[in-house]
């Protein structure tokens, strides 16, 4: 049950700074347009914070490439706009080494259709959201509580998140952070495990055959079988190994309910 | 749910990761984005700025920093004046163009309105005419109601005359009346009074001849009465003379009527044979086709061209004949009339008898004439009878009148044996006294109950004793004066 509000308030309140930058070769104009700075929470998406940069900058480029759709670009390798921000910076930046803020190159040509998908406006990112969370409610619950809900409390999950409101969003989600009947725990963990090239997932339950609850050691061991001390980062921290996975389901879940934990 | 641990490292974790991420980095930002966007809006006031300081500066060249910019305006001022020039001349073509079509325009309308003055002083005149037609007639109109009202106030005067004439002339008319009975009056006065006076002139005269006379009658009559005598014996034998006459007058006459006494006289019939015993058949024949009457005529005898004498044999024949004579008047074509033969006497008492008998039968007595009837007798002895009658008042008239005369005559006699003087005053006053008195009745000679309400008028008749009187009853009744009641209503 997500109830330890302090928990998921801090979570929820994670913001990044992000220090925008136009693609010098992409300026046409005599002078180098200034970066944008901006806070973006760790729980969003890019797609939905970045319409003041898109303004700011569009003056900067060629009027036939205005019309293109911006892309942003870290470190010669194109942000893949359908993860979470805070998942995006847990797996490109060293944040050891690296010092904020976080520097995004801003691109209006050239759109990198191999590497990351397109999209057309907000209701295709929407669209995304709403299947991952769905995916995790059938891995929790069969996808009985998602199904049943109306599409009104859809629309107050996705506009909770847009606007950044917590109370709102949590109303609606904390029925499917709920375990359904008898069961204490969920049916499986969602979760998403990033290594270099991609995420892994798998069907792990949040309690052994045993009866005993399962934590993230277990998981990560299920997961790597054959790796020892891996290191696993969420939300900018690193969890201890003994936090069950019920637990930081309920608590450390992204807002479309998968755990997205970055190995580093 | 126990709390472990591992939930205080990750509530620890996230609150470092929170400062070291988000707090601290969270004002600069905003003040960053603050800031950002006043440098923003400054830069778009200092892009603005810059403009204007062009555009300023541009103007300000205008004060003749340099020559060459000075031409340089100056050309470009040429320039946009000679396109505005040739744009100018284009509009000016183009105004030309218009100009052409609008002066047609004006040639059309010019002719149209000539036209129309035309007509407008075509109209003008007409109304001018009229108008002056109509103020003479207006000035007709007045001078007509002007004589008109002369005229009626001629009317008026003249009615006015007119009727004070008729006053005057009805006034005139009864004073004429009034002088004329007046007049009449003093006329006869004044004639009585001359009659009189002369008469009383003339009888002095002749009551002086008369007394002479009266002597020399009396001596005279003395003479006569010796004569008289004498006369009385020729006047004896002179009435014997007559009376002999008259019988020898009277046997005459009978035997007239006895030789007349079969005869009849025919008129209108023509005879071609005058032989006597063919006359007396073909009378005989006429009488018996005509009259249905058998008689035999003894003779016939022509007197005239178509009058016969018809001797007939007996009295009893000719009565038969004189009964059947008005079958003639049922004869067609020829007229013919048979009648008695009768004296000259005879025929005049016939005439006369038939008169008396027209007049007997207007006043509504049954007459019948007959033929020598007893009836025609009566009638004769009547008509005799009215005749002496009237004979008799005719001489009883005479014998008043002349008594009258006689009167009057000594009366003035004796009144001119009077002392003359003082006659002509004493002559009016008598003369006037008994002609006032007489015309005054003195006495009621006929009631009347005429009429319901007023009588109007009552007017004697100018000839016979009849008074017509008019009433309220709106009713004319004729009044008998001796039978004192209503003829007629």
């Amino acid at each position: 049950m997500a109830n330890d509000r302090e928990i998921l308030r801090e979570v929820w309140e994670g913001k990044l700074p992000v220090c925008f930058k136009l693609d010098p070769d992409e300026v046409v104009e005599l002078q180098q347009p200034d970066p944008f700075y901006l806070m973006v929470p760790r729980l969003s998406y890019f797609p939905l914070v970045t319409d003041k940069v898109r303004k700011h900058f569009i003056k900067y480029v060629s009027s036939d490439t205005q019309e293109h759709e911006m892309w942003l670009e870290y470190s010669a390798q194109p942000m893949k706009w359908h993860f979470p921000i805070g998942v995006l910076y847990d797996s490109m930046v060293d944040s050891d080494h690296e010092a904020l803020p976080w520097v995004i190159t801003v691109h209006f040509d050239k759109f990198p259709e191999t590497q990351i998908y397109r999209f057309s406006n907000k209701e295709t990112v929407e669209s995304y959201f709403m299947a991952c969370l769905k995916e995790a409610d059938v891995l929790k619950h069969r996808g009985q509580i998602a199904s049943n809900m109306q599409k009104k409390d859809h629309n107050q999950l996705w506009l909770g998140l847009q606007n950044d409101k917590f109370d709102q969003f949590w109303a609606v989600n904390r029925k499917l952070m709920e375990v359904s009947g008898e069961n204490d725990y969920f049916k499986y963990i969602p979760f998403r495990c990033y290594i270099e090239d991609g995420y892994r997932q798998k069907l792990v339950k949040p309690v052994g055959d045993d009866g005993k609850r399962k934590t993230l050691n277990d998981l990560l061991n299920e997961l790597f079988p054959d790796k020892d001390n891996v290191t696993a980062k969420i939300h900018g921290m690193i969890p201890p190994l003994e936090t069950p996975l019920q637990w930081m389901s309920e608590h450390l879940s992204y807002p479309d309910n998968f755990l997205h934990l970055c190995i580093v | 749910m126990e709390l472990g641990e591992w939930r205080q490292n990750v509530l620890l974790q996230l609150q470092n990761r929170n400062k070291r991420e988000t707090q601290c980095y969270q004002d600069l930002i905003t003040q960053h984005t603050k800031v950002f966007e006043n440098a923003n809006s400054l830069r778009h006031e200092n892009l603005q700025l810059s403009i204007q300081n062009e555009k300023l500066k541009l103007e300000g060249g205008n004060g003749g920093k340099s020559s060459s910019a000075l031409e340089n305006r100056l050309n470009e001022e040429v320039q946009q004046l000679k396109q505005k020039l040739l744009v100018q001349a284009e509009e000016l073509t183009d105004l030309h163009r218009r100009k052409g079509e609008n002066s047609q325009q004006i040639i059309d309308l010019n002719i149209k309105l000539q036209e129309r003055d035309s007509l407008i002083a075509s109209k003008d005149n007409s109304l001018a005419e009229c108008q002056s037609k109509i103020l003479s007639l207006k000035a007709e109109i007045a001078m007509l109601t002007q004589a008109n009202r002369e005229l009626k106030h001629v009317n008026d005067t003249l009615r006015d005359e007119h009727s004070t004439l008729q006053l005057d002339f009805s006034m005139l008319e009864e004073k004429l009346r009034k002088t004329q009975r007046y007049f009449v009056f003093v006329f006869r006065l004044v004639y009585n009074y001359k009659i009189a006076w002369i008469d009383h002139k003339e009888l002095k005269e002749e009551l002086k001849q008369i007394r002479d006379q009266q002597s020399m009658f009396n001596e005279e009559l003395l003479k006569l009465r010796g004569e008289n005598e004498d006369n009385q014996e020729i006047k004896r034998e002179n009435t014997e003379i007559k009376t002999e006459l008259q019988e020898v007058r009277k046997t005459i006459e009978i035997i007239d009527k006895g030789r007349r006494k079969n005869n009849v006289v025919m008129n209108g019939l023509k005879f071609d044979n005058n032989e006597p015993a063919v006359l007396v058949e073909d009378v005989k024949a006429f009488l018996n086709q005509q009259l249905k009457v058998n008689v035999t005529p003894k003779t016939v005898t022509r007197i005239a061209e178509r009058t016969w004498i018809i001797e007939l044999q007996n009295e009893a024949d000719k009565r038969k004949i004189m009964e059947n004579g008005t079958k003639l008047k049922d004869m067609r074509g020829e007229r013919v009339f048979i009648n008695d033969d009768v004296t000259k006497q005879d025929r005049e008492k016939q005439n006369e008898i038939r008169i008396f008998a027209n007049q007997e039968r207007q006043k509504g007595k049954e007459v019948k004439i007959g033929f020598n009837k007893d009836e025609n007798r009566q009638l004769v002895e009547r008509l005799i009878k009215y005749k002496a009658k009237d004979a008799d008042r005719m001489n009883e008239e005479n014998d008043n009148f002349l008594k009258k005369r006689y009167a009057k005559l000594q009366k003035d006699l004796e009144e001119a044996c009077k002392d003359t003087k003082d006659l002509c005053s004493k002559d009016i006053q008598e003369g006037y006294g008994p002609l006032s008195q007489s015309t005054l009745p003195s006495r009621v000679h006929a009631k009347f109950d005429a009429h319901e309400g007023e009588v109007n008028a009552v007017k004697w008749s100018p000839l016979d004793r009849l008074v017509a009187t008019g009433g309220a009853d709106r009713k004319v009744k004729l009044w008998d004066i001796s039978k004192g009641q209503s003829k007629t209503a």
